[in-house]
């Protein structure tokens, strides 16, 4: 009996201490198929396995089940060691486990003591109750092979929405997600970039698998690692209980945003007073939509309060009027009540600032923002405010600290957005901006001295949304902060010079900012040469865009136009040789023209560069590379010049 | 029963009486004067949209017996923009279970007179950190009802388990007016023993003046102090600037701790001279037995000259006893109880190694001794701090009639003689078993920190270029890149080379690298890159621009004037040599004119010359010690602010119609 006690408490110690550390199969296979792999020398890891099993209930809950096995190939890739899960009184972790198996497949698990529990958010006016649980597997370097599995639960209707990414940039081996939806349930599904990826429907179970995803390599001028994710959403939702958080079609959310918001928009006697106390002396419809629209914007500050219902659910307008702080719907409803209370009808209105929306998903999830649409006449606006308008609809966003009203903040340029009012409600898009709208012009009348040293007065007029930044700039930094950010950018291209008689003026539609400069080392004496570059607001820099080939769009930068236009005063005697009076370049993205002439002892010059905000395809990569060399050289332009 | 109910009610009013003697002396609300609403930034150079016209610190350690010592903090704050009224979002973080915060009280004032509370509801609770066995929390709020026009003003109480121990009066915004009242420990709960325990536990208090001037005094009186009163005026707003020593050197601070009266009383060298008795009986601890000591060290001892006799015990260290310090999993090994258990098992740690060393040098009989560092990234050493600050061990040999020679062999990839760069320019504390002295570690010198680069330029006529590139690196350099590489495999190795690489390259693609290291030589790095670089066809000629790596700086500086001194890691030298071979079919028609710039922060040179098809410019860049004061700031930026003019540089090529070019 004794030997029997003895070989059972081994066996269980043993069993218990291979519970403890051995893998499971699914990752033991990974670990087997790693040894055989070619791996691009850029990866920093490969994700062996990738599965995501999603179970919803018709009660609303949803199980999810994932594996993950990643071989980690560089120390950069050291960070999949780490899993990261977002909780909230919603979601509950029910199971995490992980390992770390090495070559050898001798195996390690995660220890308790590396799990730790933090707030996505720290920082001073934000508050929330979600966390993040983190799993930490100690000893990650490149050879082994990381895995976890993970179940979550998910109460509630935030289940019936679901997302699963298949690769950002790092190589897949194998990745799947599946969805299973109660009988009679209907799933809408959202595709991003997923030619490779193969989706099949067995009944009530939807299935997208991908293998063998090839690395995505770093390029220059490519849109965000967001815009090059591949991933699925899913939307599912009960037909027999349209509204109610099951959600079909895009007027049900409208609707759903609307109903959330109704209350909380209601004026009391005391905010009504209020408003017509900021509003009852000014004459037009402009000015009172101004006087509101500024008030909701500067005199209410952000402090997100994001705790329960509160995550969807705005505070009433009173309490964010008494407290002067809220977040984007709390200041949306506020601004909303206060129109309310003048007779103007406001609803409000949901968009993405981070995503693309895929209109055949209709789901509130799919909107991370909350601004104003205010139903005014057409006609009733002046013309500049037209930027800003959607049919009916005059949006404005009053948590945007610069964009005033009738201006749109560029990030929100392009979006689509839902406009929640009770019928006939769709996704439209906002206007994509033109570069007109962000227009900067350097004017410029410098002096070359026969010494080499230099001296110019400098203009720099911004207009539309680039004089709305410039406004809010000069509203926040002090002067001498303006002066020392133009004294440093200046000095990247004109290193030692010095800056003088900083002043600004405004007017309706732009702002202008004007100094002095003074420089010892302008132009370069290469021999009996006399090398100048004639445009001070830019430096030599070399192409960016050198590969023979190309992955990923290109994306040369935001809507914007700048142009320069240089006088320079000559020394008696000198003259440029000009071998390229004019030139002109450019591609779907972006054009550059440049001009210069002679006469007398003046040189002038002129540049213009307009990036029109266009993502240009792959197939379009010659164009783009030759456009990206030319700007190079232009940039660097430089005149030799003749002296007596 | 009348009795019992008189008793009953004279209990209850002695009661009342004690909470609102306690609740009397708790913080509440100051009177709002007019004073305080003409608070303005009017004269300020520097705006900041806010002034905290008050803070008031009371630290109540009476019943730190019992590990309860309570602060409370009361702060009134005058808005005066709207991007100020963040200063109404308030953070307290406490760890939970050892903390607690009491009594939140808040509330915003108008000018017309309004008074808006904080909300209990408004106070929000949350655990921001939990894992095993810690939780972190924090409390947090956001006062109501600010306006760019308004007067807040909050104050809790927080529960510590051990004092306070400082107050910093230096924030991010002005400060008008600044109290600390510290009611020091006075043997609560002790009894009969705090009369026999007094002396070891006086309260003390370090005063750092530096901005501005604290002023302290004893209360009720000098005679019988209960408290400590410490004030300051108008303190201005702490801006932080780049490349600055630590925030704790700069700031004036008072730092509040408890001693022996002993040390309360002594001057600085009677405190330090009894604290070097104590450390050096645990040196002496450690390095018995020795028996394997002696061993060990009789290997050296018969080596000629007492030089070699150290730097061979040095590099037998470095090679022999692995140095655990560096290792992430240090814990896995056994604590070393003495010297010959560190030779036995083959590890030690920093100090095990050094101590070690100290070990091998007394037992060949030179004269030397142990040197305690600050390391300088977190603070100094203060004398009359009469506590223990340092941060590591270091041994010095003693020279007749000069500066000690200082050795750290538990310091990897150090040479002997040379200290890590942390730990250069910092004031010291050597002794030995007889004596003890303040000694100020002097920087290593910038020939001595040394990068050496030969570089060969291949440039295409589309501007593409290769560069086959090899670096010499010499001290402080050298172990950087020693250092970046330690424990690393192959792959991980080349991986943290080519992120080297590319911090001085980052637009170049790197084709090869490779790292030479032997033990006492210099590291040599030798890569190859593909380089875009700027060219312009003007003409009939080619305008070449290859210098923008050089361009590359380590240290920048934007700002026109500096408050604070700033400091590098070390002094170094930079010397490139470079050979650039234009393309084929070009020849050299002019080349940029000479630079040569003695400033005082150091040489920097730039020639160019031509030998036939090739170029060769040479730069030197030195920078002459890494301390700076901020009065020496504007000859330094310009020093560096030079820097990205050499991407303008250009060389003149015109096409070369000769007929021996013709056949290449």
């Amino acid at each position: 009996m004794e030997g029997f006690r003895e070989l059972f408490i081994a066996a269980c110690l043993g069993g218990m201490l291979s519970f403890a550390s051995a893998q499971p199969d699914w990752a033991y296979n990974a670990v087997k198929q790693s040894s055989a792999l070619t791996v691009p020398k850029e990866a920093s890891a490969i994700i062996m396995h990738k599965l995501t099993e999603v179970e919803i209930s018709s009660k609303s809950l949803t199980k999810i089940y994932s594996q993950i096995a990643v071989k980690i190939l560089t120390s950069a890739g050291s960070s999949f060691g780490v899993m990261s899960i977002p909780v909230s009184p919603f979601v509950e972790v029910k199971k995490l486990k992980g390992w770390i198996i090495k070559h050898d497949g001798s195996a390690k698990a995660l220890p308790a003591d590396n799990i730790v529990t933090i707030s996505p958010q720290e920082s001073a006016g934000y508050y929330d109750d979600s966390h993040i649980v983190v799993a930490a597997l100690p000893g990650v370097e490149p050879g082994v092979i990381v895995a976890f599995e993970i179940a979550l639960e998910e109460k509630g209707w935030t289940s019936l929405f679901n997302s699963f990414t298949f690769q950002i940039q790092e190589p897949v081996k194998f990745a799947q997600y599946a969805v299973t939806i109660p009988q009679g349930w209907d799933l809408l599904k959202g595709e991003w970039r997923t030619g490779p990826v193969q989706f099949e429907q067995q009944g009530n179970r939807y299935l997208w698998t991908a293998r063998d995803l090839a690395y995505q390599p770093e390029e220059p001028l490519a849109p965000s690692w967001d815009f090059l994710s591949r991933r699925v959403s899913v939307n599912c939702f009960d037909p027999s209980k349209k509204g109610a958080h099951h959600f079909s079609q895009w007027p049900e959310v409208a609707q759903w945003a609307n109903d959330l918001h109704r209350q909380a928009a209601a004026a009391d006697q005391q905010l009504i007073r209020e408003t017509r106390s900021r509003t009852d002396s000014l004459a037009t419809l402009q000015e009172k939509l101004r006087a509101i629209a500024a008030f909701s914007q500067k005199e209410i500050r952000y402090v997100a309060v994001e705790i329960g219902k509160e995550r969807w659910q705005p505070r009433p307008a009173p309490a964010t009027f008494f407290n002067r702080y809220g977040d984007c719907k709390d200041k949306t409803t506020l601004m909303r009540a206060m129109l309310e209370a003048i007779g103007i009808n406001a609803v409000p209105v949901l968009v993405n600032t981070e995503y693309p929306v895929d209109p055949d998903l209709p789901t509130p999830f799919q909107f991370n923002h909350c601004i104003v649409g205010i139903r005014v006449p057409q006609d009733s606006l002046p013309e500049r405010w037209q930027h800003a308008r959607i049919g009916d609809w005059l949006l404005f966003d009053p948590t945007d600290e610069v964009a005033e009203i009738g201006e749109l903040p560029w990030p929100l340029m392009g979006r689509m957005v839902l406009i929640a009012a009770n019928a006939d409600t769709v996704l439209l898009q906002l206007p994509y901006a033109d570069p007109e709208d962000f227009r900067r012009v350097y004017h410029t009348r410098a002096r070359l001295n026969d010494d080499g040293s230099f001296s110019a007065d400098v203009d720099i007029i911004d207009y539309g949304s680039l004089a709305t930044y410039s406004r809010y700039s000069q509203r926040i930094n002090p002067g001498s902060k303006q002066v020392e950010e133009w004294r440093s950018e200046m000095a990247q291209k004109l290193p030692g010079i010095q800056l003088e008689g900083f002043r600004t003026a405004a007017s309706e539609d732009s702002v202008t900012t004007s100094f002095s400069i003074k420089g010892q080392r302008f132009i370069q004496k290469a021999g009996n040469l006399v090398l100048l570059r004639p445009n001070l607001f830019y430096s030599p820099e070399p192409p960016r865009l050198t590969a023979e080939e190309r992955q990923h769009p290109i994306w040369f930068g935001p809507p914007i136009e700048i142009n320069s236009e240089v006088l320079w005063q000559l020394p008696e005697d000198w003259t440029p040789e000009i071998d390229l009076s004019e030139f002109e370049s450019g591609c779907s993205g972006a054009l550059l023209r440049s001009q210069i002439s002679f006469s007398g002892s003046l040189l002038h010059y002129r540049f213009l560069e307009r990036q029109t905000g266009r993502l240009m395809w792959p197939d379009e990569y010659p164009g783009a590379r030759n456009y990206d060399k030319d700007l190079s050289a232009i940039k660097g332009q430089t005149l030799l010049l003749k002296t007596p | 029963m009348e009795k019992i109910q008189s008793t009953k009610l004279l209990i209850i009013v002695f009661l009342v009486c004690l909470s609102l003697r306690a609740s009397a002396k708790e913080l509440t609300w100051e009177p709002v004067t007019a004073t305080d609403w003409e608070v303005n930034e009017d004269t300020l150079a520097e705006k900041h949209g806010a002034i905290m016209i008050i803070e008031k610190i009371e630290a109540d350690e009476a019943d730190l017996i019992n590990r309860k010592c309570y602060v409370t903090i009361y702060r009134r704050i005058r808005i005066l923009n709207p991007e100020a009224r963040k200063w109404g979002d308030v953070l307290i973080p406490y760890i939970a279970k050892h903390q607690k915060i009491e009594n939140i009280q808040g509330r915003t004032l108008l000018r017309d007179g309004r008074e808006i509370p904080l909300a209990k509801e408004q106070i929000f609770d949350k655990e921001i950190f939990t894992a095993e066995g810690l939780k972190i929390k924090q409390k947090s709020f956001s006062l109501p009802g600010l306006t760019d026009d308004c007067i807040i003003e909050y104050l809790f109480k927080i529960r510590l388990p051990q004092p306070n121990g400082a107050w910093d009066p230096e924030k991010e915004i002005p400060l008008l007016s600044g109290e600390y009242t510290w009611k020091f420990y006075r043997g609560k709960g002790m009894g009969y023993w705090y009369s026999w325990f007094s002396e070891l536990i006086s309260p003390n208090w370090l005063i750092q003046n530096r901005t501005v001037k604290i002023e302290s005094q004893e209360l009720p009186s000098k005679k019988k102090t209960e408290k400590v009163l410490l004030t300051v005026r108008n303190v201005p707003a702490f801006k932080p600037e780049p490349y600055s020593p630590p925030e704790n050197v700069l700031q004036t601070r008072a730092i509040l701790f408890y001693g022996s009266t002993i040390d309360v009383e002594a001057d600085d060298r009677a405190h330090w001279t009894r604290s070097a008795a104590d450390i050096y009986a645990r040196y002496e601890e450690f390095a018995k037995p020795n028996t394997r000591l002696a061993k060990t060290t009789a290997a050296f001892d018969s080596l000629p000259g007492q030089r070699s006799k150290i730097e061979a015990a040095y590099r037998w260290l470095q090679s022999n006893v692995k140095n655990i310090t560096y290792l992430e999993d240090e814990e896995e090994y056994l604590k070393n109880t003495s010297v010959d258990e560190v030779l036995e098992r083959g590890y030690g740690t920093r100090e095990e190694i050094n101590y070690a060393f100290y070990a091998m040098l007394q037992q060949m009989g030179i004269k030397s001794g142990l040197v305690y560092v600050v390391d300088r990234d977190k603070g100094e050493f203060i004398k009359k701090a009469k506590y223990w600050q340092f941060h590591r061990i270091l041994v010095f040999e003693a020279l007749a009639g000069g500066d000690p020679r200082i050795y750290s062999p538990g310091d990897l990839y150090l040479s002997p003689t040379q200290v890590p760069w942390l730990n250069e320019g910092t004031l010291s504390f050597i002794q030995t078993k007889e004596m003890l002295a303040f000694y100020t570690i002097p920087f290593s010198k910038a020939y001595q920190n040394r990068t050496h680069r030969s570089l060969a330029l291949s440039v295409a006529e589309d501007g593409g270029a290769t560069v086959e590139i090899r670096e010499k690196l010499t001290g402080q350099e050298a172990r950087e890149l020693r250092l970046a590489c330690h424990q690393l495999d192959f792959d991980e190795r080349r991986e943290a080379l080519a992120n080297w690489v590319e911090a001085a390259f980052p637009q170049a693609r790197l084709d090869s690298v490779l790292l030479e290291e032997t033990a006492g030589e210099p590291v040599i790095l030798k890569y190859r890159l593909f380089y875009p670089v700027s060219i312009q066809q003007a003409g009939s000629r080619l305008l070449l621009r290859p210098f923008d790596f050089l361009s590359r700086v380590k240290y920048e500086f934007s700002a026109e004037t500096r408050r604070y001194p700033f400091q590098f890691d070390y002094a170094f030298e930079q010397v490139d040599s470079l050979a650039i071979k234009p393309p084929p079919g070009w020849k050299i028609e002019a080349l940029p004119k000479n630079v040569f710039l003695f400033k005082d922060a150091g040489p920097w040179e730039l020639q160019f010359k031509e030998t036939g098809q090739e170029i060769l410019v040479s730069r030197l860049l030195r920078l002459s010690k890494p301390y700076w004061e901020a009065a020496d700031y504007a000859k330094v930026r310009e020093f560096f602010n030079i820097q990205p003019s050499l991407k303008e540089l250009t060389i003149v090529l015109q096409q070369d119609n000769s007929p021996a070019s013709a056949g290449k």
